[in-house]
């Protein structure tokens, strides 16, 4: 068993989501970063797409009855067990009675927003409409249909037989480091790093938008206001106005549907938000880019770059070869060390 | 300033990033192109590369499970597939069942009323009676678990998107959003004006299918009381 | 050069290992391994590479590892596979093992980077990090020397 010792606010048990139910006001919910989520499962010998924890808030720290293989993924900050640092993006043995915490130095995420636990086995609560995650809104699903308070207790569940066989001692270069970097810091050389690119497919509403409104979109340095969450981005910048006024009707919506409000500044929907809206859409970040979107936190900023769907679909293709690396080198590793 | 109607007089098929096809048919909000919509889904949810067909307002978003290296040909498979449904001797949709929902209309169970009143220039009374009148049919579902999206409502209390949503409304809401109604069926954020209050559960995850009203229920709002 | 036909033992070579290696240098000869029963010796050319102290016994060459016996001298740590040596994890700033770290057996001195994933070099023993004998980022082959540890008790305060 695991037993939350001290959770900050918005821990959540996530997988990938609800696929299944959007069409009964089912969001999907799921893993904000699932490249870390899945590396961290490839990692642990664990499917894909295993329940892990989603710790958005610092410091966070877990007892683990039972000896455990894990690891912790996503963002970097101050990991330790019972004191010890441990290195991110790593398979190390947590043994019974050992704490992990998070974040203890009170520092904070040294980059990033979110950092996810992973443990062998995976997080073992019921499954609810074919998926573990946490469906905030509908209180279901994940543990209990809540995040995660102080004294809560998880099971991890049946090793399967790749997780029992590899052993511990080895890690990943995360998906910050091996994926390439994107093009637009190459073509904007004076861009700040800081910024977080994230390329963007228009929507059906874009031409409805005025000519200024559709450069400052993409000129902007949009901020990430403290108001951003699970359900949705609120970005800070300048009005963005329509040439007229449209009949919005409620459609279905993905995460990364960047909405404009009238009178509003743009919210990007994140994986808590409806699964059907109806304001005018400008654009979609691209599936490929989520996982840098919820790595960006409160009070940084972003940049939308323009793209087609092939360049999307090239950067989808990415992602996948970079997991489909570490799911062939894991196991090599797993037995070398045995 | 008053929303000039503008809906696509073709049907547009756009892009939601690499995730899901938007598919929006033409014309003015209808119950003969929502009858369309849900065959389309019912066609289309089978398709390679569709992971699930979801219909919304007189519109359809197909989410990939892997998007198509080539689009062409799923949006004209799509536009056929949409001329087809004009052909359909039916729907392929069992009639619906007709459910009645007694409504808490003003007060404290409707703190938007007053923005309606405002809007529509017509008193709490003729509200409420404009909005009980139709038989509302569900035409898709979305929002949030359980939520029904209901169309026939009637245009004279149509009342815009608030500019900034409310963070919290109380599930069973009874709201107006454009020429939309429909009620929530859990607590959560809304953009839309909240009239009346209703105690019908809406929503169970543990049931398959886990929602009480499907596309092509109707639904009838009565008059607990009105409180002013 | 010695006669081919000299017999090459272990005791030739320590008395002549600096010489044999002065003439290596002006060759193109990359790598030269020599080994007996109970002995290998490997001279790896390499630039840029400076002593980090009196014992160590010229470029490159190496003995055998030392037990943890306590012997004097000092403790080569070779890589365990081919990959990009890293003297830090690639989400940190901070050296692993900087010069004077004291280390135990087992704890991860660097890291080898092979496609996506990441393999400890690891102390043999308990002791004080010298060095590192490669540049972060280099690439290396399978048991190359990567970090020079002067072992010894570590007067190890628990944190």
């Amino acid at each position: 068993m695991i037993e939350i010792v001290s959770a900050g606010a918005l821990c959540t048990v996530q997988d990938f989501g609800r696929m299944a139910y959007r069409r009964y006001g089912v969001g999907t919910a799921g893993a904000m970063d699932q490249l870390a989520l899945a590396a961290g499962n490839l990692l642990m010998g664990n499917p894909l797409d295993a329940a892990g924890l989603e710790i958005p808030v610092l410091p966070f720290a877990v007892r683990f009855q039972d000896d455990l293989s894990i690891t912790v993924t996503g963002a970097d900050c101050r990991i330790e067990l019972d004191g010890k640092p441990l290195l991110p993006w790593w398979k190390h043995r947590a043994r019974a009675g050992q704490v992990l915490t998070l974040g203890s130095d009170g520092c904070g995420f040294a980059s990033g927003a979110r950092s996810y636990l992973l443990v062998a086995g995976g997080v073992d609560v019921p499954e609810v409409l074919g998926s573990r995650s946490t469906q905030l809104r509908g209180r279901f699903g994940g543990h209990q249909g809540r995040a995660l308070i102080n004294g809560d207790l998880l099971k991890a569940g049946v090793l399967t037989s790749a997780s029992k066989l590899s052993c511990e001692g080895y890690g990943l270069v995360p998906p910050v480091v091996a994926l390439p970097a994107s093009a637009y810091y190459q073509a904007n050389p004076t861009a700040t790093p800081q910024v977080t690119a994230v390329r963007v497919l228009p929507a059906a509403e874009y031409g409805a938008f005025d000519d200024v409104s559709i450069q400052l979109f993409w000129q902007t340095d949009w901020k990430i206001t403290a108001q951003s969450d699970r359900y949705g981005y609120r970005l800070a910048g300048p009005a963005l106005s329509m040439k007229t006024a449209l009949e919005t009707r409620s459609h279905g919506v993905v995460p990364g549907v960047i909405q404009v409000p009238p009178g509003g500044p743009p919210i990007i929907q994140m994986r808590d938000a409806q699964p059907s809206g109806g304001y005018p859409k400008m654009g979609t970040v691209i599936e490929a880019d989520l996982w840098r979107l919820a790595q960006a936190p409160a009070g940084s900023r972003i940049r939308f770059v323009e793209t087609t769907y092939t360049g999307a679909l090239e950067a989808s293709r990415c992602a996948s070869d970079y997991l489909r690396k570490v799911d062939h080198l894991v196991p090599l590793f797993g037995a070398l060390n045995a | 300033m008053t929303a000039a109607p503008l809906h696509p007089e073709v049907p547009r098929i756009s892009l939601l990033g690499t995730s899901a096809l938007l598919f929006e048919a033409p014309g003015p909000l209808d119950i003969g192109q929502q009858r369309r919509i849900w065959a389309l889904a019912s066609l289309t949810q089978g398709w390679p590369h569709i992971q699930e067909a979801v219909p919304g307002m007189n519109n359809l978003m197909l989410v990939f499970s892997t998007p198509p290296e080539n689009l062409a040909p799923m949006q004209a498979a799509l536009q056929t597939a949409w001329d087809d449904t004009n052909r359909m001797e039916n729907d392929g949709h069992a009639p619906g069942r007709t459910v009645e929902l007694p409504v808490v209309y003003g007060g404290a169970a409707g703190p938007h009323i007053a923005d309606v009143v405002a809007y529509t220039k017509l008193t709490v009374d003729e509200i409420v009676r404009i909005h009980t009148e139709p038989l509302y049919v569900v035409y898709a579902l979305g929002s949030h678990p359980g939520y029904c999206y209901l169309g026939g409502m009637d245009p004279r209390i149509a009342t815009p998107r608030r500019k900034v949503p409310v963070v919290n409304l109380p599930g069973g809401s009874v709201s107006i959003g454009g020429i939309q109604t429909g009620v929530s069926a859990s607590d959560g954020p809304s953009g839309w004006s909240t009239i009346g209050r209703t105690d019908m559960s809406f929503f169970d995850a543990q049931c398959i299918p886990p929602a009480v009203l499907a596309p092509g229920d109707r639904v009838r709002f009565t008059v607990q009381r009105i409180d002013r | 050069m010695p006669d081919p036909k000299t017999v090459v033992n272990k005791d030739m070579l320590e008395a002549n290992w600096r010489q044999i290696a002065d003439w290596l240098v002006d060759t193109d000869i990359e790598l030269a391994e020599l080994s007996g029963p109970g002995w290998q010796v490997r001279l790896l050319r390499e630039a840029g590479y400076e002593p980090q102290s009196r014992n160590v016994p010229g470029r490159n060459a190496t003995w055998p590892d030392q037990s943890t016996s306590g012997s004097p001298g000092h403790v080569i740590v070779k890589g365990t596979v081919a990959g990009v040596f890293l003297d830090r994890h690639p989400l940190r700033t901070s050296q692993l093992a900087p010069a004077g770290a004291q280390v135990r057996q087992g704890d991860i001195l660097g890291l080898l980077q092979i496609g996506t994933v990441l393999a400890p070099v690891m102390a043999p023993v308990d002791g004080v990090v010298a060095g590192t004998l490669v540049s972060s980022g280099a690439m290396v082959g399978f048991g190359a020397d990567l970090v020079q540890i002067n072992p010894g008790e570590a007067s190890w305060k628990s944190t």
